[in-house]
Order: C-alpha cells, then sequence, then structure tokens
C-alpha cells in the first residue's frame, strides 16, 4: 500500500529531475553519498562542477525523519556542493473528532440505502448529503483497492483528484463530480439552491453504488458481466454507452479459460464507451487490461508505482497466444 | 544584514509585506541590536505554507517550524556584504 504522499514526492521528484535535465544537468537519482554513509539523495544534479543535493519532503515525512537540518548543513559544508529541501505542499487534513472512523465497504452501503430511503420520504438534500458521503467514502475504497491510501479527513476535490489520477474513476465520472462539488458545499453551508433536483440524487447514488461494486474483486466473474448487460445508453450520469451484447457474450465465455477461478480476480468496470476494463492491484504494482468488446482486442497497461515504470501493450483477444502471455505477465506482476 | 521571512498559511490575517519589518526591527531593539540603525541591508519576504517550498538554508529551527504548519516568523541575521551596491 503508497500513501498518497509517498506518491506526491515521486511526481515532484520526477518533475524537478526533468527539469534539470532539460537545463543541462546531469541527475542521479537515489544516489548514495560517500561524506554520508547510510543516507540516499532524492536527487543528485550536477553542472559546471558543482552538486546539489534535492530532498523532496511532505510534513508528514519531515515529521517522521529526525536529521534533515544535520544532512542539509553536512552537505552545504562539502567544497561545492549545496543542499536544498523541496518541501512540498499536502491537503489540508481537518482534524477529525475522537471516535471517527473510516468506512469500510458495508457502512458505504448502508448509507447508500440511508439516501435512497431519504429520497424516497421526500427530503432530497439531506439524500444528496448522505450520497455524496457514501460516494466520497467508496472512492477511498476505490483507491485503497488500487493500493493507494488517503490518511484523515481531506477536501473533497482532493479525494476525487487522487481517484482519477489513479484510474480509479472514470473522467467522465470525475468532471461530473466536480461539477456536483458545489451543490454539496451550497447545501452543507446552509444555503438554498434553486436548480438542484432530484435526478441528481439519483445519479450520486448510481455513481456510489457503482463505486462500491467495482471495489470488489469479481469473485464471480460472469455475474458481474450480467449486471453489465442491464445497463442501456446514459448509464453514466447521463452519458455512457450500453456495451455490446454479443462482445460480453464473447468475454464471459473467454476469459475463465485464461483465468480460471482459483486465479486473482481482478476489479471489473465498464467504461464510459462501453468497454470493458479489468484491474490486478498488488503492493505498489497496477496491472490494468482495457478490453474493446467490438474489436476484440485489448491494451494492457502495467504500473509499477514505486519504480515508476509503466508498459503499455496492444492484445489480439481472438489469440490464445496472447491471452496467455498477458495472463503470465499479470501473474509475475500481481501474483495469483 | 537581516532578513526575515513571514510563513503564512490560509487561517493568517492577509498582510502587506513592506509592512512587516519595522515592527519587527523595533521589536528587536535592545534584545538583538542596540539600535536598529545599525542594520544597513534588510531582506523581507512572504511565503505560504500550503505552497511548495524551497529551503536552502536549512537549520534544525527552521525544520522544527516548517513541521507544525503553523504561521511563523524567521529572521536570520548575517554580516553585511561590506559597501556592496547591487
Amino acid at each position: 500500500m503508497l500513501h498518497d504522499t509517498l506518491i506526491a514526492e515521486k511526481r515532484m521528484a520526477d518533475m524537478k529531475a526533468n527539469q534539470y535535465r532539460s537545463e543541462g544537468y546531469e541527475v542521479s537519482r537515489g544516489e548514495d553519498l560517500d561524506f554520508l554513509p547510510g543516507y540516499r539523495a532524492d536527487l543528485v544534479v550536477r553542472k559546471d562542477g558543482h552538486s546539489k543535493v534535492i530532498e523532496v519532503m511532505t510534513r508528514t515525512t519531515m515529521n517522521a525523519t529526525d536529521n534533515i537540518a544535520e544532512i542539509g548543513q553536512l552537505v552545504n559544508d562539502q567544497p561545492d556542493w549545496s543542499f536544498e529541501l523541496l518541501l512540498i505542499s499536502e491537503p489540508e487534513r481537518l482534524s477529525p473528532p475522537p471516535g471517527t472512523i473510516a468506512f469500510e465497504e458495508d457502512d458505504v452501503s448502508q448509507r447508500i440505502d440511508d439516501a435512497e430511503r431519504a429520497l424516497e420520504a421526500g427530503f432530497p438534500e439531506p439524500a444528496f448529503l448522505w450520497a455524496w458521503s457514501a460516494t466520497e467514502a467508496a472512492a477511498r475504497v476505490l483507491l485503497a483497492a488500487r493500493g493507494v491510501t488517503i490518511d484523515g479527513i481531506t477536501s473533497a476535490a482532493y479525494v476525487l483528484n487522487q481517484a482519477a489520477f489513479h484510474d480509479a474513476i472514470q473522467y467522465e465520472e470525475y468532471e461530473r463530480l466536480r461539477e456536483l462539488i458545489d451543490y454539496r458545499n451550497a447545501i452543507a453551508h446552509g444555503f438554498r439552491v434553486t436548480d438542484f433536483d432530484n435526478t441528481m440524487v439519483t445519479n450520486l447514488i448510481a455513481v456510489a453504488r457503482r463505486f462500491v461494486a467495482t471495489a470488489r474483486p469479481a469473485v464471480d466473474f460472469i455475474a458481474r458481466i450480467d449486471e453489465f448487460r442491464t445497463l442501456q445508453d446514459g448509464w453514466l450520469m447521463g452519458s455512457g454507452v450500453a456495451p455490446d451484447q454479443t462482445g460480453l457474450d464473447w468475454l464471459a465465455m473467454t476469459f475463465p479459460t485464461f483465468f480460471p477461478s482459483d486465479a486473482f480476480l481482478p476489479l471489473v468496470t465498464l467504461t464510459p464507451t462501453g468497454d470493458v476494463e479489468l484491474v490486478w492491484s498488488k503492493d505498489a504494482n497496477t496491472v490494468s487490461l482495457e478490453v474493446n468488446l467490438g474489436r476484440r482486442r485489448g491494451r494492457l497497461f502495467t504500473n509499477d508505482r514505486r519504480a515508476d515504470i509503466v508498459h503499455e501493450r496492444e492484445l489480439d483477444l481472438d489469440s490464445a497466444k496472447d491471452w496467455e502471455s498477458c495472463s503470465e505477465e499479470i501473474r509475475s506482476l500481481v501474483g495469483g | 544584514m537581516v532578513t526575515i521571512t513571514c510563513f503564512f498559511n490560509r487561517s493568517s490575517a492577509p498582510f502587506d509585506v513592506d509592512n512587516v519589518p519595522k515592527r519587527i526591527l523595533d521589536a528587536l531593539k535592545t534584545m538583538i541590536v542596540h539600535d536598529d540603525g545599525q542594520v544597513t541591508d534588510l531582506v523581507c519576504r512572504k511565503r505560504d505554507l500550503d505552497h511548495n517550498l524551497q529551503v536552502t538554508n536549512l537549520s534544525q529551527v527552521l525544520v522544527s517550524s516548517l513541521a507544525l504548519n503553523d504561521p511563523f516568523i524567521h529572521i536570520v541575521f548575517t554580516p553585511a556584504p561590506y559597501l556592496e551596491v547591487p
């Protein structure tokens, strides 16, 4: 499991490395320094005989490190060396009252049921807030299923940004949810919203239900595919293409041949274009297979977040050979 | 030479950087300098704790203050650059 702050540090280190390279610096990552045994520098950049150590940290990491000032001093004391700390901002984490516990999947489902009951009873605004609460919690559960954790209470926008960045939610869903944040804020902070209606609540409930369903690995792959058969055009908050039924039949028949039920099963989602995405995740490794149902082609993405290595390749899913190689690659990366 | 950095965050009241030095130098009178007229060079900055920060001269007191994420003022006294006119 990777903490969101570690991912932020890594992204910033990548960005800085690229920036220094473009300015003609020689850049090395994770370098051991002779004069500081046991310390590995995030970045060392060199040019014209001068070396600079750059340490990238969030406050969370800095609080857990007790000797960063000393390291900085030791580096600065070396001739032709300098030290720079890049302290990167973190989302505001609100102080939770005592006894605050993050939702588990069952809690999310319970809150969705509560939202539905409130809507049926004629209370759309409380229903909307409950549905939002369930959606945000479900997004965190989805992220956790992809090996990313967010600690504490952060802003709704931050949770959605992280979910979109790690491909835990579709971009179309992300955009619509971002629009709904304004409604959520207005209602929660005591404003009347004149163009608010029940459709927003039912859409949000549908999103939360889909997130929860997506967060579970497909214990029964066929049952999950059967859920997709019921979806019509517009299933994704008004957009979203219904999946090709013949393609679903083909996938339901083919997939279990190469991924037997005792194998490590994926999260299964439908994309806005009506294709199926399968995601396997373990520790910092994520593999996703996008299956184009009509063309029977696949795109396999492998992402090792710790090493920051991403690979992508096309598959012909009418070919048993491509299915087998894909299955082998997935097993080698995420087990099963 | 005095370098003053005011670290603020979203909870801080807005302020103009040019209003800061006089009050600080007055407050330091007799504690650090006998007379603020002794100060020949002055740099004053404001930095947002909610943004990324690039820190080069890292002391333990600065690390401890940054770790808390509360507004604070960091003051550094260094020998003034002799007769330098940039």
